[in-house]
C-alpha cells in the first residue's frame, strides 16, 4: 500500500466479491502448476497511460534542458527540429520496450502497482516476446488513439476505421479468459499481479496443547477445509484500536466460539477471557484432525461432508 | 526429510504440519533474501555458489510447495509458499540471453526464416500494390482527371497533370541542397506519409486483414497515378530512377508491413485445428520479426532518401543503386548469414 492510488484501488477490489478476482494457472517447465492473479483491464489501462506520461516528462525535461543549457544557441532551428523528432521517435518507440526487457517484465509503474509480464509458455519472458507484445500496443492502441485525435476536424476513412480497430482492442480484452490484448495473444503473455511472499505465523504453533481446552475425535468431525479456513482469517485479525470497535470485535468472537460449541457440543462454558484461546485451541485440534483424515484420502472440503471418522463408526 | 531432535519437548507438541513449516522455514528465508536481491540488482553479481543455492532452494522450495499443498491445511503458509515458488519461478527462468546473441540469431537465422515462412503473405500483399499501381495507371493515362480522385493535393505538391515537364523534372532533379537539409529530409521522413502506410498496414491486421489489402491496393494506385503523370510529359524512366535510389527498400518494407497485417489476419479468420489463441501466438512470432524488418528497412530507405537522392542525380545510377541494394535484401532474406532453414522453429 504504497500510493493513494493503490489504496484506492485495493478499496475497490474489496467492494467486489473474491470470485471476481481472475486467478490463472501457469505449467511451468518443471511440471509446477503456480496459481496467479490477473491484474484488471482498467489497472493495466491506467499503468500504461501512466508510463506513457513519464516518456513524455522525460521529454518536456529534455526540451527545457535543452532551452536552458544555451545548447539551441549553437544549432539553427532546423537542426534543433531534427533532434526533437528523433528523440520522440525513439523515445515513444522503445522506452518501454527497454525497461520490460531489462527489469523482467517490469516497466517503473508496473513495479509502482505491483504488475508483471509473465510468459505463458512456462519459462521466462524473451526479448522476442517484449518486443511483439509493445509494437502491437502500439498498434492495437496508440496509433488509433492518435489517428482519433487527428480526426476532430474531419472525421473520414480513417477515423472510422481506427474506432474499429479500438473496439477490437477492448473486446478482445474482455471477452478474454487470461485478459489478454491482442499483443498479449500473439507474444504468449499476460499481465499478473506480482506475488509478493509474505509469511505469517502459524496460528496453529503457540495454542496446541492447550490442556484447558481438549476436543474429541467426534467433536472435530463437524467442519472442512474452508470453515477451517475462515477460522485461521478470524484468527489473524489483528485486536482493534478503538475501544468501541475493540467490543464489538469480541462480541463478534465470542458469538463464533458459541456456535462452534454448540455445533461440535462442547459442555464447558466460555467466559470472556476465553474466547480467543479457546478458538485458537479448536482450530489447532481441527486442523491436525483435518489434515490427519487428509493424509487418508478424506479430503472434506466443507462442512457438508459426508464422511465420519472410522473411530466413530467403530464405536456406535 | 529434515531430522526433528526428539528431545525438544516444544516441537513434538507441534502438528505435523507447523513441523513441516518449523524445519523448511529457514531455507524459505533464504530463498526470499536471494530472490530479493536478483530482482534487484540482477543475476549478474551472484558467485558461482549462490547460484547454485539459488536453484537449488528453488527446487526444494517447488517440493515443499507441492507437499504443502496435500498435507497442510495453513493457508498462511500455502499463499506464502506458493507466492514465492513464483517469484523463484520468475528469476531462475530469467531472461540471460545477451542482446548481441539476441541481435545475431535475428541477423542470422530467426529474421531472414519468417520472411520465407510469410513468402505467399509477401506475395499476396505485393500483388495487392501491383493491382492498385496498374489499375490507377491506366485509369489516370485514359483520362488525367483521375489523378485528383487518387492523390491528395498535399502530397502531389506542384506535381500534378497540369505541370509542365519542365516543373515536373525539377521534382526529380536538384541541386544547392545543403547537408542540413538532406538531415531534416531524413527525419521528417520518419514521420512521412509512407512510415504511417507501413504501421497502418500491420495495424489494420487487428480487423482481420481485409483493410490492410485495400490499404496496399490505395497506396499502389497513388504511385500508379504519379507513374502516369509524369509518363505523359515522357519522364516515366526519370522518375523511375527517382524512386527506385529509395523505393525499391521502402516499398519492400510497406508490403512486407502489410505481409504482416496479413499474417495476423490469417490466425484470426482461418486458425485451422487449434484454437485461435494458439493460432495468433504462432502468427506473432513472424509478425514480430516482419515489423522489426520494416522498420529497418525504412530506416534505411530514410537514408536513403535523405542523402543518397540528393547526392546522386544521375538515372542510371540512382537506378543501378536502388536495385543492388534491394538485391542485397533479397540476398539477406534468402541466405540470412550462411545459415539454412531456420531448425528452431516448426
Amino acid at each position: 500500500m504504497a500510493n493513494p492510488f493503490q489504496r484506492f484501488l485495493a478499496w475497490r477490489n474489496r467492494q467486489k466479491s473474491i470470485g471476481d478476482t481472475k486467478q490463472i494457472d501457469v505449467h511451468t517447465a518443471e511440471g509446477l502448476v503456480l496459481k496467479l492473479t490477473l491484474a484488471a483491464p482498467f489497472q493495466r489501462a491506467v499503468v500504461v497511460v501512466l508510463d506513457q506520461l513519464l516518456v513524455l516528462l522525460v521529454l518536456i525535461l529534455f526540451i527545457i534542458g535543452y532551452f536552458y543549457s544555451g545548447i539551441n544557441t549553437l544549432f539553427n532551428s532546423a537542426l534543433a527540429t531534427i533532434l526533437f523528432y528523433l528523440t520522440t521517435f525513439f523515445l515513444r518507440t522503445f522506452a518501454l520496450m527497454v525497461q520490460e526487457m531489462v527489469w523482467n517484465g517490469r516497466t517503473l509503474c508496473k513495479m509502482w502497482f505491483g504488475m508483471r509480464v509473465i510468459s505463458l509458455d512456462g519459462t521466462g519472458l524473451k526479448s522476442g516476446q517484449v518486443l511483439v507484445r509493445n509494437l502491437v500496443r502500439e498498434m492495437e492502441f496508440f496509433l488509433p488513439v492518435m489517428v482519433l485525435f487527428g480526426g476532430f476536424t474531419n472525421f473520414g476513412f480513417d477515423q472510422y476505421m481506427a474506432v474499429a480497430i479500438l473496439l477490437v482492442t477492448v473486446c478482445t480484452i474482455f471477452f478474454s479468459r487470461r485478459s489478454q490484448r491482442m499483443g498479449d495473444y500473439l507474444a504468449n503473455t499476460v499481465v499478473v499481479m506480482d506475488p509478493k511472499p509474505v509469511l505469517l505465523a502459524d496460528m496453529a504453533a503457540p495454542s496446541h496443547g492447550d490442556l484447558r481446552f481438549t476436543f474429541t475425535k467426534a467433536q472435530l468431525d463437524h467442519y472442512g477445509r474452508h470453515e477451517l479456513h475462515v477460522l485461521e482469517d478470524v484468527l489473524r485479525v489483528k485486536p482493534a484500536k478503538g475501544k468501541k470497535e475493540r467490543q464489538r470485535q469480541e462480541e463478534k468472537q465470542l458469538t463464533i466460539a458459541q456456535t462452534i460449541a454448540r455445533r461440535i457440543g462442547w459442555n464447558g462454558r466460555i467466559v470472556g477471557g476465553q474466547v480467543r484461546p479457546f478458538l485458537a485451541a479448536f482450530y489447532a485440534a481441527q486442523r491436525d484432525h483435518l489434515e490427519r483424515r487428509r493424509m487418508m484420502g478424506d479430503m472434506r472440503e466443507n462442512k457438508f461432508h459426508t464422511e465420519p471418522s472410522p473411530d466413530e463408526k467403530a464405536s456406535p | 526429510m529434515v531430522q526433528t531432535p526428539a528431545s525438544d519437548d516444544m516441537d513434538t507438541l507441534l502438528i505435523r504440519s507447523a513441523r513441516f513449516r518449523k524445519e523448511r522455514e529457514a531455507d524459505w528465508r533464504q530463498l526470499e533474501a536471494l530472490v530479493k536481491r536478483a530482482e534487484r540488482s540482477g543475476l549478474s553479481g551472484f558467485t558461482l555458489e549462490e547460484t547454485q543455492t539459488l536453484s537449488s532452494l528453488y527446487r526444494r522450495g517447488a517440493n515443499a510447495l507441492a507437499m504443502a499443498r496435500t498435507i497442510s491445511l495453513d493457508a498462511g503458509l500455502l499463499t506464502y509458499l506458493e507466492n514465492l515458488t513464483t517469484r523463484a519461478w520468475i528469476v531462475v527462468h530469467s531472461n540471460r540471453e545477451p542482446l548481441r546473441a539476441v541481435l545475431a540469431g535475428f541477423f542470422q537465422r530467426t529474421a531472414p526464416a519468417a520472411i520465407r515462412r510469410c513468402a505467399k503473405h509477401i506475395v499476396l500483399a505485393a500483388v495487392f500494390f501491383a493491382l492498385g499501381a496498374i489499375v490507377a495507371y491506366a485509369l489516370v493515362i485514359s483520362d488525367p482527371n483521375w489523378f485528383y480522385t487518387f492523390v491528395n493535393g498535399g502530397l502531389a505538391g506542384n506535381r500534378n497533370p497540369q505541370a509542365s515537364a519542365e516543373a515536373l523534372r525539377a521534382t526529380l532533379f536538384s541541386d544547392g541542397e545543403t547537408f542540413l537539409d538532406r538531415l531534416s529530409t531524413f527525419a521528417g521522413f520518419l514521420f512521412t506519409h509512407n512510415t504511417r502506410v507501413a504501421f497502418l498496414a500491420l495495424a489494420l491486421g487487428i480487423l482481420i486483414g481485409a483493410p490492410t489489402a485495400l490499404l496496399l491496393f490505395y497506396n499502389g494506385m497513388i504511385l500508379g497515378a504519379f507513374f502516369a503523370i509524369f509518363a505523359a510529359k515522357g519522364l516515366a524512366w526519370d522518375l523511375f530512377g527517382w524512386l527506385s535510389i529509395h523505393g525499391v527498400t521502402e516499398i519492400a518494407a510497406i508490403v512486407i508491413a502489410g505481409a504482416a497485417g496479413l499474417r495476423m489476419g490469417q490466425a484470426m479468420l482461418f486458425p485451422g485445428l487449434d484454437s485461435r489463441a494458439h493460432a495468433l501466438r504462432e502468427a506473432g512470432k513472424d509478425v514480430g520479426r516482419l515489423a522489426m524488418i520494416a522498420m529497418l528497412m525504412l530506416l534505411v530507405a530514410a537514408l536513403l532518401e535523405g542523402f543518397a537522392r540528393q547526392l546522386i542525380q544521375d538515372t542510371t545510377v540512382r537506378l543501378a543503386m536502388g536495385w543492388s541494394i534491394g538485391g542485397l535484401w533479397l540476398l539477406w532474406f534468402l541466405k540470412g548469414v550462411g545459415l539454412g532453414v531456420d531448425k528452431r522453429h516448426g
